[in-house]
């Protein structure tokens, strides 16, 4: 009697704290996923008519459309090879800049400035000249092949993404500061208990820090992933989704399909294609996480 | 914070609300808006800075010709511009006056007209002075979707030094051309940085236009009338040759070759190692200013855009851009009117000036001459233009469904993923599908 | 003992070193970026050296890009993101960090649910919301507004922050709550005393990214806002990029620059006292 009693009572505390989040969840996230859902089924001109074809956008994607299946490989190379290179580079560095070192303050503004930068004509200029098969990337690459190498970066077909891969690398900025905060909350006692023991740095990296920012490494994973299958800026700016669409990225489709070609429906269509792609890809990272990342709770 | 939320909230169920109900607009007549009746109507354009200066002071001079008046405005850059339009008109929150594009016309509403019919207004809109071709070039459907500002055409602006220093004449034949190469290139690399080049097309726009006109040259037919691509395959597999030929030769810059700086500022033009640059006649200056950092006119001439045999071509011309009045305007005949004044105004004219470029409105054509604002290579390129029979391009030669398909395919041969026979399938059959859902 | 010493010497050489090397590399675009906002643009393309060749170096840049526009100079621009940017900034890691708070330390029913909402959220394209959003805030009124910027925040909407905070807070070890909770102490007061003390750094890091990110946003402010008078500063820059005129690439240097000034002022503040924050929590545990 006694517990049927207890187990009724709910705390409605939570869901207080959870107000705002859940009329926002409502407003701007359930309600236009499904009407973005509902626009998928149609033949929808952006200033015309909609008519409803059922399936028939989904049925285009997957059977006739060649350059979706272009972006989708531009996509996958972009995210499988960049996301591993980022969430590592942005680890070391990092690590590197968590060291108690005179003016570190003053390097850690500094390496976050490519971040800063961001999307910047600058950047999008100086890429293209460092890349240019005349330019000081081949020039350096030259040194080591007795002037052979003469690698169209920006022209040929498999090496453009890379252009692109290594912008993503060099911007690594907030990738690295989420890092560095989490190193920054590791306990200075569980380094000084470990270094009693003799452990050297690399160990201790490996055996106490890594471990315990478990959390974090999930989610700069997740969260490098899901932004590189969300890539626009580069290949709009750089690339143009070139050459031959090798890079031709899907939000940069999606983009042009709606905002460029007006055709919404086919644009809403493939939204919810690249959707579910992140969604497969996130699935696999989060079933698999429960074997490796620790947490508190 | 407390407020804040509360408000927050009174808002979103506000969201839910409105969204539930939805809108329409309905047309009704146009009534006449009285001249004390206080009005405000919204003019939107993109474009330079100059062009936002000179837009202003046009509303400045409406305003006070008409005190019952305001025009509020809406400006920003072309980049994004696109889409910020489409949302707007999609969200019918767009200006009641609008600057567009010509392929908007045409291409937003695939073949409906998506802008107020301004046969309806022409009690306030003098449509008579512009010549019934340009004006149809915007007619949607039966409907006056927009008038034009003015004509448009490519030219070839020529350096006449690296001829001169070559010793050479300007090629008028695509032989000669090659013939010029084998000397202005004869010290180019595969992928030399210091290569000259007899002409550049300067990004995808250009490199399409440019076999535009060869395929117009080659056969005297248009790429496409009433949703039907006009070429066989033998005909553009040909010009695919014949442009592949002219890379070849060093007369053009091959794929591989292309400076990814995509702009008036391309190295190869700046540095004076280009000897033609092929643009559009009211834009030119970008490529007269940033040549060799400007201040060499003198050296740069508008020249006659090359052909098979030396003769005069059949030149496209479109409409720069043009005005519309929003469907959804409550003071419709205040926004033709405020139209009409920009074109007929002196003062209006005058302080436009020639950021647009020539007008084709007769009247204020004859205030742009008669004050020689028309001047430099703009002008040389205006009269070469007019010396040409001219065609108006297709409503939809630059509907973005339809050229992607071209980019993809001249790229793809320029590349070397297809052979120019693939190629030319390619390029008229996915035209074609294209065309033809707009046409269904 | 002298071995030591004189090791440690040689490492911090190597440190640094290293450091300056990568540090060079990793700004050298910006160096170039503002070397190239002396010049003109025929001395800007085709060159990697950022100083601008003898005696043609030019001040006009800055000078037109501090008088960007006719009207305003470019601090009326940065006046204007702030008008939008500091509320949003403020909203975030407010909503967020309560948000995340039940997330992360509440037991309550449906909380998969919310979690699993969180990421899906996550992962959906922006794009996608574009017109649907669009459309909302006409019917309220909210478009030519700045508050159209930042009205999602309010509600906890960026997915991003609220994942990056609980998994913060799931670093921290549950005992230091549970302890509060038997002190007497309620849900707001273990979130302020406790948990927010704890991971102040990752707290500025949300503020900091947000407003960064918020600062680099063009696509936002160009479908929402429409009065020239509200014209914020990633705009005014993308203004100067016009097709049909030619554009001149130092005054956009320059302006970027100018630009960059308070981002990285701020951030370099903004870096410090996370490491003060730190150190003023010790050896928490």
């Amino acid at each position: 009697m006694t517990k049927e009693k207890t187990k009724k009572k709910i705390n409605y505390v939570p869901y207080l704290m959870l107000l705002p989040w859940m009329i926002g969840f409502v407003i701007f996230k359930v309600y236009p996923i499904v009407v973005s859902f509902f626009y998928s089924l149609q033949e929808y001109p952006i200033l015309g008519d909609p008519e409803f074809i059922g399936l028939e956008n989904y049925i285009e994607i997957f059977t006739k459309d060649e350059i979706f299946r272009t972006s989708l490989v531009a996509t996958l190379k972009y995210v499988l090879i960049g996301t591993p290179v980022v969430v590592i580079v942005a680890f070391f560095v990092a690590f590197i800049l968590n060291f108690k070192l005179k003016g570190v303050n003053f390097f850690r503004t500094a390496y976050y400035i490519p971040s800063i930068l961001g999307g910047n004509v600058a950047v999008s200029i100086l890429w293209t000249m460092l890349f240019d098969v005349n330019g000081p990337i081949n020039t350096v690459l030259s040194v080591f092949t007795n002037g052979e190498v003469a690698i169209n970066w920006t022209k040929d077909a498999n090496f453009a993404i890379f252009t692109l891969i290594i912008l993503k690398a060099w911007q690594f900025g907030s990738t690295m500061l989420i890092f560095l905060s989490a190193l920054q909350g590791v306990s200075k006692s569980l380094y000084e208990a470990a270094s009693l023991d003799g452990a050297s740095k690399i160990r201790q990296l490996f055996s106490i820090t890594v471990p315990i920012i478990t959390p974090v490494i999930l989610f700069n994973a997740i969260n490098v992933l899901v932004k590189a299958f969300q890539e626009f800026n580069s290949a709009y700016l750089i690339t143009k989704g070139g050459p031959n669409k090798t890079t031709y990225f899907l939000n940069l489709y999606i983009y042009e399909e709606a905002f460029q070609k007006g055709n919404y429906g086919y644009a809403s269509a493939l939204t919810w294609v690249l959707l579910a792609i992140i969604g497969i890809f996130t699935i696999i990272i989060f079933k698999t996480s429960d074997n490796y990342v620790y947490y508190n709770d | 914070m407390k407020r804040r939320v509360i408000a927050g909230l009174l808002v979103s169920v506000m969201v839910l609300g409105a969204a539930l109900t939805g809108c329409g607009s309905k047309k009704e007549e146009v009534k006449e808006t009285g001249a004390d009746e206080e009005v405000t109507i919204s003019f939107s354009w993109w474009g330079s800075d100059d062009r936002h200066t000179a837009m202003q002071e046009v509303v400045k001079l409406y305003e006070a010709e008409n005190p019952n008046v305001t025009v509020e405005v809406v400006y920003g850059a072309w980049d994004g511009w696109q889409t910020k339009m489409l949302t707007q008109l999609s969200g019918k929150t767009e200006a009641d006056v609008m600057q567009v594009n010509y392929n908007w016309v045409h291409s937003f509403g695939k073949g409906s007209n998506v802008f107020y019919d301004l046969n309806e207004l022409s009690d306030y809109l003098e449509l008579s002075n512009w010549d019934s071709d340009y004006l149809k070039a915007m007619e949607v459907d039966g409907e006056q979707a927009a008038v034009p500002h003015g004509m448009n055409g490519r030219v070839q602006v020529v350096n006449s030094t690296i001829f001169d220093e070559a010793g050479i004449e300007y090629p008028t034949t695509y032989d000669e051309m090659i013939a010029a190469a084998a000397v202005i290139g004869a010290g180019n690399t595969a992928t030399g940085a210091d290569n000259k080049y007899v002409s550049i097309n300067v990004g995808k726009e250009c490199t399409d236009l440019y076999i535009a006109q060869m395929l117009y040259n080659a056969t005297g037919k248009v790429m496409q009338s009433d949703g039907k691509v006009n070429y066989s395959e033998k005909d553009v597999a040909a010009v695919f040759d014949q442009y592949l030929a002219l890379e070849d030769a060093g007369a053009l810059p091959k794929f591989e070759q292309d400076d990814p700086i995509q702009n008036e500022s391309n190295p190869v033009w700046t540095s004076g190692r280009a000897g033609a640059v092929y643009e559009w006649a009211g834009t030119l200056n970008k490529y007269t200013g940033s040549y060799k950092g400007g201040g060499h006119d003198d050296e740069l001439v508008v020249k006659p855009y090359i052909t098979e045999d030396g003769t005069e071509p059949t030149v496209y011309v479109k409409p720069n851009l043009g005005y519309a009045v929003s469907k959804n305007s409550k003071y419709p005949d205040v926004a033709a009117d405020f139209v009409n004044f920009m074109f007929t105004n002196e003062e209006a004219v005058k302080t436009l000036g020639t950021s647009l470029g020539i007008s084709s409105n007769k009247v204020t054509n004859e205030i742009q001459e008669a004050e020689g604002m028309i001047t430099g290579k703009v002008a040389e390129a205006y009269e070469l233009l007019n010396s040409y029979d001219q065609t108006i391009m297709d409503p939809y030669f630059e509907d973005e469904n339809v050229r992607g398909t071209r980019y993809i395919v001249i790229e793809g041969l320029r590349s070397g993923k297809y052979n120019s026979q693939d190629a030319a399938a390619k390029y008229i059959a996915d035209q074609q599908e294209e065309l033809d859902k707009l046409y269904d | 003992m002298e071995l030591t010493k004189r090791s440690k010497i040689i490492n911090s050489i190597i440190r640094y070193t290293l450091l300056i090397i990568v540090g060079v590399i990793l700004i050298y675009p910006l160096i170039w970026m503002i070397g190239s906002s002396f010049k003109d643009n025929i001395d800007i393309f085709g060159t990697f050296n950022p100083l601008p060749a003898s005696g043609r170096g030019t001040l006009e840049n800055i000078k037109s890009a501090w008088n960007i526009s006719s009207d305003h100079t470019i601090w009326f621009y940065f006046g204007n993101t702030l008008k939008f940017l500091v509320p949003k900034t403020f909203f975030t890691v407010i909503s967020c960090t309560l948000t995340a708070y039940v997330i992360a330390r509440k037991n309550f029913k449906g909380k998969k649910f919310v979690f699993t909402a969180v990421i899906v959220t996550l992962l959906m394209p922006e794009l996608a919301f574009r017109i649907p959003l669009y459309l909302l805030y006409r019917q309220v009124g909210l478009l030519d507004t700045f508050a159209s910027l930042f009205i999602q925040d309010i509600f906890a909407s960026s997915s991003f922050f609220i994942f990056m905070i609980i998994q913060f807070m799931r670093t921290i070890p549950r005992q230091l709550d549970e302890a509060a909770v038997i002190d007497g102490c309620n849900d707001l007061q273990i979130l302020s005393k406790i948990i927010v003390p704890v991971i102040k750094p990752i707290i500025i890091t949300v503020g900091l990214l947000c407003f960064m990110w918020g600062m680099n946003d063009f696509q936002g402010p160009l479908i929402y806002l429409n009065s020239p008078d509200k014209t914020v500063l990633s705009m005014i820059l993308k203004q100067q990029l016009d097709g049909d005129t030619m554009i001149v690439y130092g005054k956009i240097f320059a302006a970027s620059c100018l630009a960059l000034l308070p981002m990285i002022a701020l951030f370099f503040a903004g870096s410090r006292y996370f490491v003060d924050g730190v150190a003023s929590t010790g050896g928490k545990e």
